[in-house]
C-alpha cells in the first residue's frame, strides 16, 4: 500500500453575505469530501472517476497535502502524514508528485522548460547544477522532446499543448517519485495525441514502479489506463472495483448511468440508463443516499438511511441498498 | 438546403497566411444532422463561423460559395446577412456563460430574442418563451432566474432555446457539450435529437470528439489541417472509414465496448499551418503515405455517396 | 535573471504591432532617451557653464545664446541641459528607493497574507491617501533641500503605488496553478516568491514605473519651484521656472518658458511611455 485514506473529510466554509451574518450564527459548509477511504496499492493505477463537483480534484490535493483535511487520516508509504508540516512535509514532496489538467497553466511562463524540470532536483538537493542539467536533458529525451538541448532553452509559450504536458510529466518524474496524482492529464490534449501521453505515463509507471491516482471524468480513458476504478458522487465513493468488474458488472445505478452516457460509435446500442437532473451542490447534500433524487431505482429506505460501501465480491464494493 | 462549395478561409496573421479552411465543399439536407470532427486547428470552428460570415479578424473568406436554399450568403449585404443570422441560421457556442448577459433574467433574454425578430405582442411572446423553455426541458419557474443561478447544463439548454426561438432552418452548434460532464452531455445530445424530429431543423454540430459526432450525426465530415478529409454517412464511417486519418483517429479513441486495452496514437504533431506540408496535409503522419502524397494534393473522390480526399482511392 | 529575459525580442514586435499605443511608446522613449543623453553628456553638449555668468542679464534668444540668458546672465540652454541631469538623478534615486522598498514589501505582504498583510496595507493605504505633492512637501520640509533628500521625499510618495500594484498582482498569482505546482514539488516560500511570482510581475513593475516617473517629474519640479528641492545655484528646472516667472511680466519670456517646456516634455515623454506600455502589456498579460 503506497497511499491510504481513512474516513477523509474536507469541508470548505461558505462565505456568507453581511446580511446573512447578521441573522444566522450557524456556519455553512461545502462538503467537498465527506468520508472517503481509499487505498492505492504499490505499482497500481487507481482511477477516480466522477463528474465535476464530485470532489475528485479536492481528494487529489488532499492526499498530496496541498490542502489541509478537515478530518480523517492520510497514510503515505506506511507513515501518517495527515498533520505533517513545514520542512518534513516539504522533504516528503519529492516522493509524491502531481500532473495537472491544464499544461498551459501548470508551468511558469517566465521559466525555461529545462529550468522548470530541473527545479525539483535543485530544491531537494538531489544533484549538483551540472548533474541536474544532464539529468534534465536525459529526461527530455525520455519524454520525446528532442533535440533536448534545443527544448531545454524554450519557454512554455513556444510549445504545443501536448509538448507542454510532456514537460509537466518530465518535471513530475525527475525526482523518481513513488506516487503521482494525475488530475485529468489528457482532457485538454488533442485526441490523436492523448494515447501517446497515456502511453508515456504507463512507461514511467513501469520503469519507476510508481503508483498513480488517476483523476478523470472520462470512463473510457480510465478503462484504458487503470487497474482499479473508484466512482465518486457528491463527495463520496459509491463504487470501487477492478476495471473488469466495473465495466462488466457495474452495480451502482450511477456507475451504470456514467457508462451508458459515454458516446459510442456503432453498433448503436440501446441506452441502458439515462439520468435526469444534475449533480447538486455540496452545500445541500440530500439526506439518505445522496444519489436518490436522481436514481431511477429509488426505494423508500434510500431517502432515510445512507448506504455504506459494502463488499459484494472479491475486490468489488458498492454503496447502494439494491445490493445489501 | 445548405451547400458549401469550395470554401477557403484565410487568417492573415503577422507571421504569415494561415489557410484555416482549404477548398471545402459539403452540403446539409433538410432536417439532417451533420457532424464536423477535427482536432484543434483543423478549421472546423472557422468553417462554422464562416457560414454566418462571422469569421473573426484577421480572418477573411477568400473564395467559395455558401448557398442557403440557392441564395449565396457571401453575396448578401451586411443588412441581409444580419436578417439571416438568428432567423434562418443560429448558433450555439461552447461556453454559454460568455453568450448570456449575466445581469439579465434568462427568460427576458429569450423574450428579447423573440421580440427583436418577430412582430408579436408581449403576452404572446411570453407564452412562446415559456413553451420554448419547456421544449428544452426547463421548467417555467426558472424564467426569472439569472444565468449564474443555473447549472452549466441548464445554461446550455437556454442557449439552445434561444437558438431555436425563431424556427431556424439550421442550427450550428460549436462544441456544445465540451464544457459539460458526460451525463449532461448525453442529455443535451438527446435533446438535439428530439428537437430535430419535433421541429425538423438541420443541425451542424462541431466537436473534437469523434465518438460523440458519430453517435449523433447522420453524416460526418472529418477535418484535418483545414481540409475535409472525408465526408460520408456516419454508418459508413463506422463500418469502413476510407481516409487513413479517420482510420487512425478511430483507433486512437478509447472504446468502452471493446475489451482490447491497446490504444494507438498517431505519431507526430498536427501540421503547422504557417508551413503546411507539401501534398497531402496528413502524409507526414500517415502510415500509408505514398510518393505522390508528398508531392500533390489528393483530389476529392466520390464513391457511392462517400467523399474522400486521398490518393489511395484514385485511378487504380 | 538576464536582461534578455526582461526585454524579449517579441516585446519589440508587440510595440511595432500595437498601432497608436506603439507610437506612444516610441515617441515617449525618444524623449526619455534624449533626456538621458543630455543628462549623461551635459558637459559636452552644453555650450556654457550653467552656474557662471556668461553674458548680459536677460538677453533674448540669439545665435550666441540660443535660448537667451536669465536674470543674472546665465545661459538658459546650458542650465536646461544640466538641469536634465539634476532631475534625472533625483528620479533615478527615488525610483530605485521606492522600488526596493515597495516591491519586496508588496511581494511578501501579498504572498504571506494574514496580519502582516493587513498592517502593511493599512500603512501603505494611509500614505497613499495623501496627495503626492503635499506629502512630498511635508517630507522635504523635514529633511531639508539637497538631491538625496529630494529623492527620499519623492520615494516616500511612490512606495505605496509599487506596494499596492505588486501586492494585488501577487494575490492573484498566488492562486495560479503553476504556483501551486511549485509548492507541490517542494519549493520553499522564498523560492516561490523569487522564481515563480516576481518574474511574472515584471510587466506591472514596468508599467507602474513609467507612470510614476511622469508624475515624479512634476512633483520634483513642484518641490523645487517652492524652493524645497535642490539648493541654488545647482541648475534645476523647477527652480529656474520660479526665478524666471518674476520677469515674465516685464516681457522677458524666455527664462520661464523654456524650463516650463522642458518639464512638460519630460513628463509627457514618460507619460506616453507609461500609458502605451500599460495598454500593450496589459492586453497581453491580463
Amino acid at each position: 500500500m503506497i497511499l491510504e485514506t481513512k474516513d477523509l473529510k474536507k469541508y470548505f466554509p461558505v462565505t456568507k453575505s453581511f446580511i446573512e451574518r447578521l441573522f444566522t450564527r450557524e456556519m455553512k459548509y461545502v462538503k467537498a469530501i465527506d468520508g472517503v477511504s481509499i487505498d492505492v496499492r504499490k505499482g497500481e493505477i487507481l482511477s477516480l472517476v466522477g463528474e465535476s463537483g464530485s470532489g475528485k480534484t479536492t481528494l487529489g490535493k488532499l492526499v498530496l497535502r496541498l490542502i489541509d483535511p478537515t478530518d480523517g487520516r492520510i497514510i503515505f508509504d506506511g507513515r501518517d502524514i495527515t498533520y505533517l508540516k513545514g520542512e518534513e512535509l516539504r522533504r516528503l514532496r519529492r516522493h509524491m508528485q502531481i500532473i495537472y489538467q491544464d499544461p498551459y497553466a501548470s508551468l511558469n511562463p517566465r521559466m525555461k522548460i529545462g529550468e522548470s524540470i530541473k527545479d525539483p532536483l535543485i530544491i531537494h538537493n538531489i544533484a549538483s547544477d551540472q548533474e541536474a542539467y544532464k539529468m534534465v536533458l536525459n529526461m527530455l529525451e525520455k519524454v520525446g522532446l528532442t533535440p533536448s538541448e534545443h527544448f531545454y532553452g524554450l519557454y512554455p509559450r513556444s510549445l504545443s499543448g501536448g509538448q507542454r504536458q510532456r514537460v509537466a510529466i518530465a518535471r513530475a518524474m525527475i525526482t523518481n517519485p513513488k506516487f503521482v496524482v494525475a488530475d485529468e492529464p489528457v482532457s485538454m490534449i488533442d485526441v490523436s495525441l492523448r494515447a501517446s501521453i497515456l502511453d508515456l505515463m504507463l512507461r514511467f509507471k513501469h520503469d519507476l514502479h510508481l503508483s498513480y491516482l488517476f483523476i478523470t471524468h472520462d470512463l473510457a480513458v480510465s478503462k484504458y489506463i487503470s487497474d482499479r476504478i473508484a466512482v465518486m458522487y457528491l463527495a463520496k465513493i459509491v463504487e470501487l472495483g477492478d476495471v473488469y468488474s466495473i465495466f462488466k458488472k457495474p452495480l451502482h445505478p450511477y456507475t451504470q448511468a456514467l457508462i451508458s452516457a459515454i458516446p459510442v460509435p456503432y453498433p448503436r446500442r440501446e441506452k441502458k440508463l439515462s439520468l435526469s437532473g444534475e449533480i447538486p451542490s455540496g452545500i445541500d447534500i440530500p439526506p439518505g443516499c445522496r444519489f436518490h433524487p436522481r436514481c431511477p431505482f429509488k426505494m423508500n429506505i434510500c431517502s432515510e438511511e445512507e448506504p455504506t460501501l459494502r463488499r459484494i465480491e472479491e475486490g468489488h464494493y458498492v454503496a447502494c441498498f439494491l445490493h445489501q | 438546403m445548405l451547400e458549401i462549395r469550395n470554401l477557403t478561409v484565410d487568417y492573415m496573421t503577422r507571421r504569415g497566411r494561415i489557410r484555416a479552411v482549404n477548398d471545402v465543399s459539403l452540403s446539409i439536407m433538410d432536417s439532417e444532422i451533420v457532424g464536423l470532427v477535427g482536432e484543434s486547428g483543423s478549421g472546423k470552428s472557422t468553417l462554422g463561423y464562416a457560414i454566418l460570415r462571422l469569421v473573426p479578424p484577421p480572418g477573411i473568406i477568400k473564395s467559395g460559395r455558401i448557398l442557403l436554399n440557392g441564395v449565396d450568403l457571401l453575396g448578401l449585404s451586411e443588412d441581409e446577412i444580419n436578417r439571416i443570422r438568428g432567423k434562418d441560421i443560429s448558433m450555439v457556442l461552447q461556453d454559454p456563460m460568455t453568450s448570456l448577459d449575466p445581469l439579465m433574467r434568462v427568460g427576458d433574454q429569450l423574450l428579447e430574442t423573440i421580440v427583436a425578430h418577430e412582430n408579436i405582442g408581449k403576452e404572446e411572446a411570453r407564452e412562446k418563451a415559456v413553451k420554448l423553455l419547456e421544449a428544452v426541458g426547463i421548467k417555467a419557474d426558472r424564467f426569472n432566474d439569472y444565468p449564474h443561478q443555473l447549472s452549466g447544463g441548464m445554461r446550455q439548454r437556454i442557449m439552445i432555446a434561444m437558438a431555436i426561438a425563431l424556427d431556424p432552418k439550421l442550427v450550428i452548434a460549436d462544441e456544445p457539450t465540451t464544457a459539460l460532464d458526460v451525463i449532461v452531455q448525453d442529455q443535451i445530445v438527446e435533446l438535439f435529437k428530439e428537437l430535430r424530429s419535433k421541429i425538423g431543423m438541420s443541425l451542424l454540430i462541431i466537436s473534437h470528439d469523434i465518438s460523440l459526432i458519430l453517435e449523433i450525426s447522420d453524416k460526418v465530415g472529418v477535418m484535418y489541417g483545414g481540409e475535409l478529409m472525408e465526408f460520408s454517412p456516419s454508418d459508413e464511417i463506422i463500418r469502413e472509414p476510407l481516409n487513413p486519418y479517420t482510420q487512425e483517429l478511430l483507433k486512437a479513441v478509447p472504446n468502452i465496448e471493446l475489451d482490447d486495452k491497446t490504444l494507438k496514437f498517431i505519431p507526430g504533431d498536427p501540421p503547422d499551418l504557417l508551413n503546411p506540408p507539401m501534398g497531402c496535409m496528413f502524409h507526414p503522419r500517415c502510415p500509408r503515405a505514398m510518393d505522390i502524397c508528398r508531392k500533390d494534393k489528393p483530389p476529392t473522390l466520390v464513391v457511392d455517396g462517400k467523399h474522400v480526399k486521398c490518393w489511395l482511392y484514385s485511378e487504380g | 535573471m538576464r536582461t534578455t529575459d526582461l526585454i524579449p525580442r517579441e516585446f519589440w514586435r508587440k510595440i511595432r504591432d500595437a498601432g497608436i499605443d506603439g507610437y506612444m511608446v516610441i515617441v515617449g522613449l525618444m524623449i526619455v532617451i534624449t533626456a538621458v543623453i543630455l543628462a549623461l553628456f551635459a558637459e559636452f553638449i552644453a555650450p556654457y557653464d550653467p552656474i557662471q555668468r556668461v553674458g548680459p542679464p536677460v538677453s533674448p534668444p540669439s545665435t550666441q545664446y540660443l535660448l537667451g540668458t536669465d536674470s543674472i546672465g546665465r545661459d538658459v540652454l546650458s542650465r536646461l541641459i544640466y538641469g536634465t541631469r539634476t532631475i534625472m538623478i533625483v528620479i533615478l534615486i527615488s525610483t530605485v528607493l521606492s522600488m526596493s522598498v515597495g516591491i519586496p514589501l508588496g511581494l511578501i505582504s501579498g504572498y504571506i497574507g494574514g496580519k502582516l498583510d493587513r498592517l502593511l496595507s493599512l500603512i501603505m493605504d494611509s500614505i497613499y491617501a495623501f496627495p503626492g505633492l503635499i506629502l512630498a512637501i511635508a517630507v522635504a520640509a523635514v529633511l531639508g533641500p539637497g538631491i538625496y533628500n529630494t529623492s527620499i521625499s519623492l520615494a516616500v510618495v511612490y512606495i505605496p503605488t509599487y506596494f499596492r500594484m505588486i501586492r494585488g498582482h501577487v494575490l492573484s498569482l498566488r492562486e495560479t496553478i503553476f504556483v501551486e505546482a511549485a509548492r507541490a514539488i517542494g519549493a520553499k516560500d522564498r523560492r516561490i516568491m523569487l522564481k515563480y511570482i516576481l518574474p511574472n510581475t515584471l510587466f506591472i513593475i514596468t508599467v507602474v514605473f513609467s507612470l510614476n516617473v511622469a508624475d515624479a517629474v512634476l512633483t520634483e519640479a513642484g518641490l523645487s519651484f517652492l524652493g524645497l528641492s535642490v539648493a541654488s545655484p545647482t541648475p534645476d528646472w523647477g527652480f529656474d521656472l520660479k526665478n524666471g516667472q518674476r520677469y515674465f511680466l516685464s516681457g522677458y519670456w524666455w527664462p520661464v518658458t523654456f524650463p516650463g517646456i522642458a518639464i512638460f516634455l519630460l513628463a509627457l515623454g514618460f507619460g506616453l511611455l507609461g500609458e502605451g506600455l500599460n495598454t500593450i502589456l496589459g492586453k497581453e498579460e491580463i
